[in-house]
């Protein structure tokens, strides 16, 4: 799921130095009284949410934090007072993941300022609470490459098709992130190629996302890069039957199409809250209020090529994208957003 | 010129009977109601039923066929409770089809979570689609084959059945006592049909053909299920149900202009026109019909309000 940002400010990325300078005084933090952690989310059974799970778990069992997980299921009107609970002091972070919760849970910070909240996936207004960001067009830009690299080298499964498909749920801000940055990828490496992009108006339509890429499918587009939710399952039903290749997004999406998925790029939300934890944990870098930017260069956004396209793939593509991959880590290749 | 010809093309015409297919199934079932003379905006929510409950049978089953009996099955129920209250309890239709809609809404939601641990969607390898026809001879025979073979079976259904329904309300006795209860309840009545039976027949029989449209939403047309996935279907069917009055061919031509407008913008999308522009099309396109129809209609209306309105009232509905 694809969630809005509201505002994008202050990006302060999660450095490897950092990461590198955490693991060194790890072994140092274990003297004081375990973290204490809570997260709240009604998605951890859900791809993204089993994500958030795996990083809070891995942070338990090297750090021995004090783990509580609080699943909201669908009842609304006790969101407020769930937190309100939490937020009486007794935890040292509160993740929170899904957007239903964004009212109750700025009520609440803004009642506490004082209690970490850490919102995931998303920036709102409220100054108290930490956000973590995903910058998703540069996982996108990686896409653009992949794809526009692979039209241009005709690699197996791709015509003389000069164009290639971009498939999103609704056009909203964050969904345009997707497209722009798997624009600049496409020309970055291949300028003769295009992206002819669409949308479905909707994230909970997968016949729609079947039927909008059987019409790009038959302008003989070779592979749809989808942004869509729910509606982008429709997409990577449609490669299938179509014979095409789809490109899935924010989870590994390769087993749900196999032999019609290209690659997913990955929202690690595992790498980032993980990081974040190990950072307060051993005070190498605490978890202060706003913006934390989680792109390529701290593994938090990534692209993941599915394991039975790698033989199609030619290795000069390969290497041209590891070199790519780096240049964005590094910025040295800028992804802008044309704001 | 060009954006024409690159929109009308053969796979044009698949779209739109792929497009059309789930409208059809479900209007064809709000063809029965409509004219027995239930205002049935219930058919979302059964649609939906069907559905979730055509993948979870396919899964427990392990085949389509047990997908489409669950499927049908839990829309049946559906349509129970809602001739239970409107036609025996006589409680407001649009209430209670609401209400229903709501109900299939959250349910689904909550059966998914409770059944599966995820929300969104299912997708999952167990689920068993439906197999596409190849129809013998017609498939290797261009552009025919394109049109007409390759899809799942309740495509073929849906269009089959315009003409079986046609059949079942005006040629044969059912059909007959199923309208004259729509039309003419009093004079159903003096005849001795039982009119609240041939609302809840009529009911049931909606309720399977709404099952059958859900069940080819999530293991026809697609092989998942997903939150709300009949995103607005049964509705497009309530607004075809209104212009058609239920008469079967007006239903077909009404589903395909929705399937229709909807294939072509879809299409007009991948030209480069904004999404914002061609997504609003088909509910132009209904609109548009609804105010042409009522328009042409509205000396009959007025005749009738008037005649309403000096003949004497008589009890209405309720049957035995």
């Amino acid at each position: 799921m694809t969630r809005l940002h509201s505002l994008r400010s202050a990006r302060t990325a999660l450095t490897g130095a950092a990461l590198a300078a955490a693991l060194a005084f790890s072994g140092g933090a274990w003297a004081k009284e375990p973290l204490r952690v809570a997260a709240v989310s009604g998605y951890f059974s859900q791809g993204f949410g089993v994500s958030i799970m795996q990083g809070l778990e891995k942070a338990k069992a090297d750090f021995g934090i004090d783990l509580t997980i609080v699943d909201t299921g669908n009842r609304a009107l006790d969101y407020e007072e769930q937190f309100n609970n939490l937020a009486t002091g007794d935890y040292d972070l509160i993740f929170v993941m899904g957007w239903e919760l964004v009212d109750a849970l700025q009520k609440t910070s803004d009642a506490n300022p004082e209690q970490h909240f850490i919102f995931i996936d998303g920036v709102l207004e409220s100054p108290n609470m930490t956000y973590i960001d995903f910058v998703e067009e540069e996982g996108s830009f990686l896409v653009g490459a992949l794809t526009g690299l692979l039209t241009d080298a005709g690699a197996e499964g791709f015509t003389d098709s000069k164009q290639v498909g971009f498939l999103g749920g609704r056009d909203i801000p964050v969904i345009r992130n997707f497209l722009v940055g798997m624009q600049e990828g496409v020309a970055f490496v291949a300028p003769d190629v295009t992206v002819v992009d669409v949308f479905a108006g909707t994230f909970d339509d997968p016949a729609k996302g079947s039927e909008l890429s059987m019409a790009l499918y038959d302008k003989g587009i070779d592979v749809i890069y989808q942004a869509a939710g729910p509606t982008g399952e429709g997409v990577l039903q449609a490669a299938t039957a179509a014979g095409r290749l789809a490109v899935g997004v924010d989870i590994d999406q390769c087993p749900s199409a196999p032999g019609a998925i290209l690659a997913s790029m990955l929202k690690r939300a595992d790498v980032a809250v993980y990081a974040m934890i190990k950072g307060e944990v051993d005070g190498s870098n605490p978890v202060v209020p706003g913006a934390v930017s989680v792109g390529i260069a701290s593994g938090g956004v990534e692209i993941k090529v599915c394991d039975d396209m790698l033989p199609r793939i030619p290795a000069e593509v390969m290497t041209r994208m590891e070199e790519i991959r780096a240049g964005v880590a590094s910025g040295e290749i800028a992804v802008a957003l044309n704001k | 010129m060009e954006i024409l010809t690159q929109v009308f093309t053969i796979s044009l015409i698949a779209a739109i009977l792929r497009t059309t297919a789930p409208i059809l199934l479900v209007a064809l079932g709000g063809a029965f109601t409509t004219k027995a003379g239930i205002f049935n905006i219930g058919l979302e929510g059964q649609m939906l039923m069907g559905a979730f409950f055509g993948v979870l049978g396919s899964m427990w089953t392990g085949s389509a066929l047990g997908g489409l009996v669950f499927g049908v099955t839990a829309s049946v129920l559906m349509a129970v409770i809602f001739s239970v209250f409107v036609v025996t309890l006589r409680a407001n239709e649009v209430v209670v089809g609401l209400a229903l809609n709501i109900m299939a809404g959250g349910l689904t939601i909550s059966l998914t979570k409770a059944i599966f641990g995820v929300r969104g969607s299912i997708v999952n390898p167990a689920i068993v689609g439906m197999p596409r026809i190849h129809v013998p001879l017609i498939h290797d025979i261009r552009p025919l084959g394109q049109i007409l073979s390759g899809y799942t079976p309740l495509v073929y259904t849906a269009f089959a059945l315009v003409f079986l329904v046609w059949v079942i309300l005006f040629r044969t006795r059912l059909g007959l006592y199923i309208r004259v209860t729509g039309e003419k309840p009093e004079a159903a009545q003096s005849l001795g049909i039982r009119t609240a039976r041939m609302q809840h027949i009529a009911s049931l029989i909606c309720g399977v053909l709404a099952g059958a449209a859900g069940v080819h939403l999530s293991l026809g047309y697609i092989v998942m299920f997903a939150e709300n996935m009949s995103s607005g279907r049964g509705f497009m069917a309530v607004a075809v149900l209104i212009f058609s009055g239920g008469d079967p061919v007006k239903v077909l031509l009404g589903c395909l202009l929705f399937g229709f407008a909807d294939a072509a913008s879809l299409r007009l999308q991948t030209m480069g026109v904004s999404s914002y522009l061609v997504l609003m099309v088909p509910f132009v396109v209904s609109v548009s019909a609804l105010f042409l129809l009522s328009w042409r209609q509205r000396p009959k209306i007025i005749r009738e309000t008037l005649q309403h309105l000096t003949a004497p009232v008589v009890a209405k509905g309720q049957g035995s």
